[in-house]
């Protein structure tokens, strides 16, 4: 099967300046990314604030230009295409971020947001419109009557309903959530889970979900990938990853995670207690050199490549350097 | 006074709060009813709108002005808070009963190093001390900086959200309250800093003894930190007990509900239980229980009568005429 998406060695750098024209650094945002998601996959990606997270998806929307690197939609590089093709592009990846109150309208009525993107890529006659609107809000199960409602009027998760419904009107192969559930409460969140599960068995769409909430992503995403500071430092199948945790930062995500189990034995917080390291990560070297717990020599002064645990499960860490290295590693250096 | 009562720091009794806005009266708070014990974590959680914010603020008199407290009391020591005038307040707020904030960069001042900063804090309530530097670096290595000095020369933007958490928390201990009240402490933070800061409360308790009232939307966080959690719905506490009692038995269906929509165990694709309906309007809340028109096993009583807190399990109180069952 032909990926949907493919991410390939993405970079984004920002350069910071002092005054106008002096500058003072650079600021890696997204360093050297790949991956790949394919139809009717939930492809989930983790990390803290600031570690490229939404850098890295602003980039595969085209919201932003990307320093180097690709990102193709059904083989076709997003960043070169033009007019009519680029149009068709921005229909078939939609977005979904985490505040609704923010990305819709306050001056519109919920039936006028999700008519937008419909009358923009002309794909309803005007007679048919309405009834499409009112299909769509049944689809993520909003009453005909909030059709006339404003964002205010609505809860935060009935707004988030009505920005599944944009995303969704016009039929896009891959969504892109950026902390869909974030500003939800627990019980709002499990019903938009549930609607975003159903909507990908009916249509067999993609998600790129980005998220910094773990128990989430294990319930949700296929391929979970973890990200720190720019880079992906591990990736795999989520059951996989959650499993068998192979880089020190994913051991150290996971074993953070507030929960606990019906069945569990343990409230306990494992993680050590430490001031956040003022350090900063070595030039050359691995990013997550300042924090790791079981850090080299050689760490200092080598960026170890994803190095392959399982079939599909990589790592990047020294640690498994007695593994192959994965193949889209070589390709980037 | 039985000797059980004694063991008590501060007693939320019949609490009735209510805000007076554009579409009618909000009955925010309605008969609360809080006991927190000396020395323990207490977690209060609901989701948003369901009234913990107003009732840690309520504690210290601290409620927006289109709010008035009708009915209650707050009793620290046995004293009522409520009957105090603002200048008695001022002197128990922060001394006695200390609030930490969800966003560190807004309670601190962006203007002033954390030294002036601590100092202004220490002053108010003690007024001039000679041992104000090593005070100050003593609190400051307590919640965990390595090298407080030069965190006493920074100014909040060059801190990260968890360390202003840290300097916020130093501040709050600084005059050794018995009651610290953490309104949403580590929603702001990243997972990894969240479990540091968690585990630096319960340190804290555990070094001075202090009463910590853990205000959280977050189940995990609350079994991660707290001793008894009490849960809130619609202004009104439903259940408390014993953390890790409650969350492995909920007697209340609103915390079974709760517990149950946590993506935590649920194979993917399987559907996660959700609680139908939504949250109540408190203009014009439901007569009886609030949570009767959402619940499964709701009776005709329910929507009639409002339930009690009484016992149902050891330690365990719950609000309901048909809690459920335990469970194996």
């Amino acid at each position: 099967m032909n990926p949907l998406l493919e991410v390939s060695n993405l970079k984004k750098y920002f350069t910071l300046r002092s005054g106008v024209f002096r500058r003072v650094g650079t600021v890696k945002a997204v360093d050297g990314v790949n991956f790949s998601i394919y139809p009717q996959q939930s492809f989930g990606l983790a990390g803290e604030t600031g570690c490229g997270k939404t850098t890295l998806a602003k980039c595969i929307l085209r919201i932003m230009q990307p320093t180097s690197g690709k990102v193709r939609l059904e083989g076709k590089n997003i960043h070169l295409l033009k007019g009519q093709e680029l149009k068709n592009a921005r229909r078939n990846i939609q977005a979904i971020f985490q505040n609704p109150l923010m990305s819709l309208d306050p001056r519109m009525t919920a039936s006028k947001l999700i008519a937008e993107p419909l009358k923009t890529h002309k794909v309803s006659p005007n007679e048919e419109l309405y009834a499409r609107i009112i299909d769509l809000m049944r689809t993520v199960g909003l009453d005909e009557e909030q059709a006339q409602k404003y964002p205010h009027e609505l809860s935060g998760g009935q707004n988030q309903r009505v920005a599944i419904a944009r995303a969704l009107s016009l039929n896009p192969k891959l969504i892109v959530l950026d902390e869909p559930t974030s500003s939800l409460d627990v019980s709002v969140q499990a019903q938009i889970l549930n609607l975003l599960t159903e909507i990908q068995r009916e249509t067999g769409l993609g998600y790129l979900f980005i998220s910094h909430d773990l128990s989430v992503l294990r319930y949700f995403s296929d391929v979970l990938s973890i990200m720190y500071l720019g880079g992906i430092v591990e990736i795999g199948p989520s059951n996989s990853v959650f499993k068998n945790p192979s880089h020190p930062y994913t051991q150290l995500l996971l074993s953070s995670i507030p929960e606990f189990t019906l069945t569990g034995e343990s409230f306990e917080v494992k993680v050590p207690e430490r001031v956040e390291i003022l350090e900063t990560p070595p030039e050359n070297g691995c990013k997550f050199y300042p924090r790791c717990p079981v850090r080299m020599e050689k760490c200092k002064t080598n960026d170890p490549p994803l190095y392959q645990i399982d079939k599909e499960h990589h790592a990047a860490c020294f640690l498994h350097d007695n593994k192959p290295v994965a193949f889209y590693s070589e390709s980037n250096s | 006074m039985t000797s059980s009562e004694t063991a008590q720091l501060l007693d939320v009794l019949h609490l009735k709060l209510i805000f007076r806005t554009v579409e009618g009266t909000l009955q925010a708070l309605d008969d609360v009813e809080l006991h927190i014990r000396r020395g323990e974590i207490l977690g209060l959680v609901g989701e948003t709108g369901s009234g913990k914010s107003v009732t840690a603020l309520s504690i210290l008199k601290m409620i927006p002005e289109n709010g008035r407290i009708v009915e209650g009391q707050v009793l620290l020591h046995g004293s009522d808070l409520l009957a105090e005038n603002e200048e008695e307040l001022r002197k128990i707020r922060g001394a006695k009963v200390a609030v930490v904030f969800q966003d560190p960069s807004a309670s601190l001042n962006p203007v002033f190093t954390i030294r002036t900063q601590m100092r202004d804090m220490i002053f108010s309530h003690q007024g001039e001390v000679t041992d104000l530097e090593d005070r100050s670096v003593r609190l400051l290595s307590e919640v965990g900086f390595q090298n407080p000095k030069r965190i006493l020369d920074s100014y909040p933007h060059e801190l990260s959200g968890g360390m202003q958490q840290r300097v916020a928390l130093a501040m709050a201990l600084s005059c050794s309250p018995e009651l610290l009240i953490a309104d949403e402490p580590t929603t702001a933070l990243d997972v990894v800093t969240q479990a540091q800061i968690l585990a630096l409360l319960k340190r804290i308790r555990d070094a001075t003894g202090t009463s910590i009232l853990l205000i959280s939307h977050n189940l995990g966080v609350v079994a991660m930190a707290c001793d008894r959690v009490a849960v809130m719905y619609a202004g009104c506490i439903v259940e408390v007990g014993p953390t890790e009692q409650v969350f492995r038995n909920p007697a209340h269906h609103y915390t079974r509900g709760l517990l149950n929509a946590l993506p935590r165990m649920a194979p993917k694709g399987s559907g996660l239980p959700v609680i139908t309906g939504s949250i109540p309007s408190l203009i014009n809340p439901p007569t009886g229980c609030r949570f009767h028109p959402r619940c499964p096993s709701a009776t005709e009583i329910c929507g009639r009568e409002r339930p009690k807190l009484e016992t149902s399990r050891p330690d365990q109180l719950v609000a309901c005429y048909h809690p459920a069952g335990e469970k194996q």
